[in-house]
């Protein structure tokens, strides 16, 4: 296609190299610092100070986000209030692991008759195994809840690593194909739907796995234009389906907690940028200090780091801040000088990257007048899917982005549906 | 390459920048400057020089004047500056392109704001006020068919030749051929003559995103459209139709200067009711206007247009929204 015509942004990706070399495992140096997403109260947590956990043993029990479960043996040194860029404000539990070697060997806290391979069965273990989707950090067993609510037919396990250097789920789904695609099989039938299908942004790079070149008819190829998923899910819907995506990492632990017992308390974090002179993918403990991970990695300092996605996300000034399972990346690149933002040219190429064919400058300029902004002005605002291609293409430099959520939340509070 | 100096996410963008739009602009712009130099000889550059260095001094004093800062990166005063030479003809004196660009800068750009906030395309502002005040220099085109170049600082010969665009205006047929009009060797304004070297700009621009090719095409096919209805020499409508396009500086508007982001609208459907009126607007007043050119005049009364008719397909998409909102709420 003429690159004039095209909707979506194609991106530099940058991650041949990283592709190449097998996942790394780090583990843990120190302290752990393990959030505890809704558990500010002291109800929902099952842990104090002083505290001695097991492997796997959980932390919280909260009413609204998944369980935590204690990924080594140790002791709760204290119970701290982080604000965190990708959670916000909330409660970390300081882990000390235990020194001795021989840990006890843990199992996934279940209560008694669950039968894991009816539908209630596999949601009540994404939900003790605390699961949390690497794409959008929703719990796996609201996700499929609500699947099953809305009655989606089709499922996709998806790969779309599309954006600059992230790569962490593809190089999950490398080691273990049939383990994605039986977690997913298992997703498929918590949630009621039919047919399941693995999407990825590139087949050609895909090409080398065997499994893949096996199970063709399985795979959904989305492309590398951003974000991929928009346009699957567009293509699809087309062809008459209601598809779903949940996260590849998200699909493999649903399967170790199935068939092993194994609760969510790993990830696999791509750490990359210009500053990073070894970029690799770390299986990395949820919880372990972004300063480990760039360390491994030979971080320079002076670097400005942020978390998250390229795209979407969130600088860090501290780097004592944990890893969350929807930590896709962490990138460090150099501190440039700031840039200049123009006012508004008009090119227009805001609206020619959106997947919803929102028009980000007239709603920038809407917001922009000041004073009353009438809700009804703001055309397609509440399909924005939070992408930040607009912010991307912006010549000017504008954070367009921003101004389209601010224009979707002026809708909403005003009742539009 | 990829950046990272932002304050907010995405924190690497592609180099997308209004600067690296305006050095597109700027290289395709010299690219096309260098025919007439070849023709016309290095007054055409001085010409250029004088023109730049007058948007660019004028930036500089009303930033001065007005105490704000100077953002150079931009370079959008660089390319009014080389789109004026552009519309000027080659023997003309000095201060006419002087007296355009301080006026593009000074009056038309810098008071409302700069570059993104200028509601009249500076360029086409500055030519059609030097046109209003020298109409009979702005016109006259120097003879070269004895050869030899300008002469840099004397005042250029008396002898002048009519253009195209004149003959055109007097409802004569134009003493060439079509096919020899593409290579540029005919008079007219310094930077509108070679269509062909026009033609490969507008690609590079379109291809880099510098451009809309919607509206350039919608203009092109409005202009051709009159002329094809409204014939002004005798013969085929498709005669009337290449010497139309090809005479004067229309050809060169249709690229470099209804393109104009700033100053043309921002939805698609805009831009091509933009393109399509400015396309007539400016045949209409090349045949019914005092002056053999219309572009700048044209495209100046519909840059006052292009809030209402942005505003205008807006509505009717908000319009067309709420209709089908209610009607998913009916049925």
């Amino acid at each position: 296609m003429f690159p004039f015509f095209s909707r979506g942004l194609r991106m530099e990706q940058k991650k041949r190299k990283l592709l190449m070399e097998p996942v790394r495992e780090l583990l843990p140096q120190g302290q752990l610092l393990l959030p505890l997403p809704g558990a500010v109260h002291a109800g929902a947590r099952l842990v104090k100070e002083g505290s001695t956990v097991t492997k796997y043993e959980p932390l919280t029990c909260p009413q609204t986000h998944a369980p935590v479960n204690s990924p080594v043996n140790g002791t709760i040194r204290e119970l701290r209030s982080i604000t965190h860029p990708l959670l916000g404000e909330t409660v970390c539990a300081v882990l000390e692991p235990e020194t001795a070697k021989k840990g006890r060997a843990g199992k996934l806290h279940l209560e008694e008759g669950v039968d894991t391979s009816a539908p209630e069965g596999i949601l009540a273990v994404a939900q003790a195994a605390g699961i949390v989707d690497e794409y959008d950090g929703v719990p796996l067993y609201h996700k499929l809840k609500r699947f099953h609510r809305f009655g989606r037919d089709l499922l996709c396990g998806v790969i779309l690593d599309e954006e600059t250097y992230v790569c962490g789920s593809e190089a999950a789904f490398r080691e273990a194909p049939e383990e994605l695609a039986a977690g997913l099989e298992l997703a498929a039938k918590a949630c009621g739907a039919e047919e399941w299908r693995i999407a990825v942004a590139s087949l050609k790079r895909l090409q080398g796995v065997d499994w893949v070149r096996e199970h063709r008819e399985k795979m959904e190829e989305a492309g590398l234009v951003y974000p991929s998923w928009a346009m699957l899910e567009k293509r699809l819907r087309a062809a008459g389906k209601t598809p779903e995506r949940i996260g590849a990492q998200a699909c493999i632990a649903l399967y170790r907690a199935v068939k092993k017992g194994t609760p969510q308390v790993k990830t696999v974090v791509t750490v990359a940028g210009e500053q990073v002179k070894q970029p690799a993918n770390l299986r990395v403990v949820i919880g372990t200090p972004l300063r480990e991970l760039l360390d491994e990695c030979g971080c320079l300092p002076e670097s400005r780091i942020f978390v998250g996605s390229p795209m979407t996300g969130k600088l860090v000034e501290d780097l004592e801040l944990p890893v969350t399972a929807d930590t896709r990346c962490v990138i460090a690149s150099p501190h440039t000088r700031e840039i200049h933002t123009y006012a508004c040219i008009g090119c227009g190429r805001c609206a020619a990257v959106c997947p919803e064919k929102i028009l980000p400058w007239y709603l920038y300029e809407n917001l922009q007048r000041g004073g009353y902004t009438d809700p009804e002005q703001l055309l397609r605002a509440q399909n924005c899917r939070g992408c930040n291609s607009c912010s991307a293409v912006c010549p000017s430099g504008i954070s367009l982005g921003k101004a389209v959520r601010a224009a979707a939340e002026v809708r909403e509070r005003s009742g539009w549906e | 390459m990829i950046l990272s100096g932002f304050r907010n996410p995405p924190f690497l963008r592609r180099v997308e920048s209004v600067g690296a739009m305006m050095r597109d602009m700027i290289f395709v712009l010299l690219a096309l400057l260098m025919i007439p130099t070849l023709y016309y000889g290095p007054r055409v550059l001085v010409t250029a020089v004088f023109s730049v260095a007058s948007c660019m001094a004028a930036e500089i004093l009303f930033a001065l004047f007005a105490r704000k800062d100077i953002h150079f990166t931009e370079l959008s005063s660089a390319v009014t500056g080389l789109i004026i030479t552009m519309l000027m003809p080659a023997g003309i004196s000095y201060w006419a392109p002087v007296t355009a660009g301080i006026f593009a800068v000074f009056v038309a750009k810098a008071p409302f704001g700069g570059l993104g906030r200028n509601p009249f395309n500076p360029a086409a502002a500055g030519v059609a006020f030097v046109t209003l005040l020298r109409p009979a220099e702005m016109f006259q085109y120097p003879d070269m068919s004895a050869g030899g170049f300008l002469p840099i600082f004397a005042e250029t010969a008396d002898a002048s030749v009519s253009s195209p665009a004149a003959a055109l205006r007097s409802g004569f047929r134009p003493g060439m051929y079509p096919l020899d009009m593409l290579w540029g060797q005919y008079a007219g304004p310094i930077g509108t003559t070679g269509i062909l070297v026009i033609a490969a700009c507008a690609l590079f621009l379109f291809a880099r995103r510098a451009a809309d090719w919607k509206l350039t095409a919608s203009f092109l096919l409005a202009a051709a459209l009159y002329a094809a209805v409204f014939p002004r020499v005798i013969g085929s409508p498709l005669t009337s139709i290449k010497y139309e396009l090809m005479a004067g500086s229309l050809f060169f508007c249709a690229v470099f200067m209804v393109t104009d982001p700033v100053t043309s609208p921002r939805t698609s459907v805009g831009k091509i009711i933009y393109g399509a009126l400015a396309g007539i607007l400016t045949m209409i007043l090349r045949e019914f206007g005092r002056f053999e050119q219309g572009a700048c005049f044209a495209l100046l009364i519909l840059n006052a247009c292009r809030p209402l008719i942005d505003r205008g397909v807006c509505s009717w998409m908000i319009w067309k929204e709420a209709r089908h909102e209610s009607n998913e709420r009916k049925g």
